[in-house]
């Protein structure tokens, strides 16, 4: 992914991420200063977190 | 095009305070709820391991322990990643030698900046693995305690709130300001905070 396709991933996800207001605050801010690596890694566990959450949403509706 | 209503910042700011709290724990939890129609406690095991991914992430990102220079820490606060490191490689014991005063004086912008991003950004249960020995410590609860500038209503907002992250940052921010601008001098902290902390002390 490129650079701009892994912040634009990063952001649609903290929507979707169970975690605080703070937090999705502070991942914000720190996104411009964050370097590919570090923004992947970040966008690793987000979409691993969105996953959980649909599965549980799709269990729960099914 | 007609002005818009002029609102005293001293009321944007106590509105932002009440309702602090609320928006930033509650609001989650809503979201999440119109959402997916999930309760929070349905995810909450979704939530504790993820939190813990990305509170392990934000380590390896203040971490100036490795590659140096590439860190975020060291790239926005590079005078305070250097006392912290320094700190972490003695354990937390003080230097004899340094010059603190003008150390001190040159962080001045980036301990506010840092204190200031940790008490709006950082979330509190991953600040308290910070401020609760911090809390814990007779010496600085004793510190805040005798402050010559309102120590007392420092302290018990922290004792009242079983040591807020934020009240503990804010306490820090505050007394680092009296240092820095004068309020407090070396004579005064001499006298009031280190005679009142050791009862002996001459």
């Amino acid at each position: 992914m490129t650079h701009k396709d892994l912040v634009k991933s990063i952001l649609k996800n903290l929507q979707l991420s169970t975690m605080e207001h703070k937090e999705k605050a502070m991942w914000t801010v720190m996104l411009p200063t964050m370097n590919e690596e570090e923004l992947t890694k970040l966008n690793t566990v987000l979409e691993e977190e969105v996953d959980a959450i649909m599965d549980l949403y799709f269990a729960k509706n099914a | 095009m007609p002005n818009p209503p002029q609102v005293p910042e001293s009321d944007i700011v106590k509105t932002l305070l009440e309702n602090k709290e609320r928006y930033l724990k509650e609001e989650g939890a809503d979201l999440l709820h119109n959402q997916f129609g999930l309760e929070a406690s349905e995810v909450a095991g979704v939530t504790a391991e993820f939190s813990k991914k990305r509170e392990g992430l934000f380590g390896e990102l203040m971490d100036i322990s490795s590659e140096v220079g590439e860190s975020w820490l060291v790239r926005q606060f590079p005078t305070i990643s250097k006392w912290i490191d320094i700190f972490r490689n003695v354990g937390g014991k003080f230097i004899p030698g340094l010059k603190e005063e003008e150390n001190l004086h040159s962080a001045q912008n980036e301990i506010e900046g840092w204190t200031a991003f940790a008490s709006l950004f950082i979330p509190d249960s991953w600040l308290r693995n910070i401020t609760d020995p911090i809390y814990n410590s007779d010496i600085f609860m004793g510190l805040v305690g005798h402050w010559p500038v309102g120590g007392d209503a420092l302290a018990s907002k922290i004792s009242g709130s079983n040591g807020d992250p934020d009240h503990i940052i804010d306490a820090i921010r505050a007394m680092h300001q009296d240092v820095a601008t004068g309020k407090v001098t070396g004579e005064v902290l001499f006298e009031r905070v280190l005679k009142g902390l050791i009862p002996n002390f001459s």
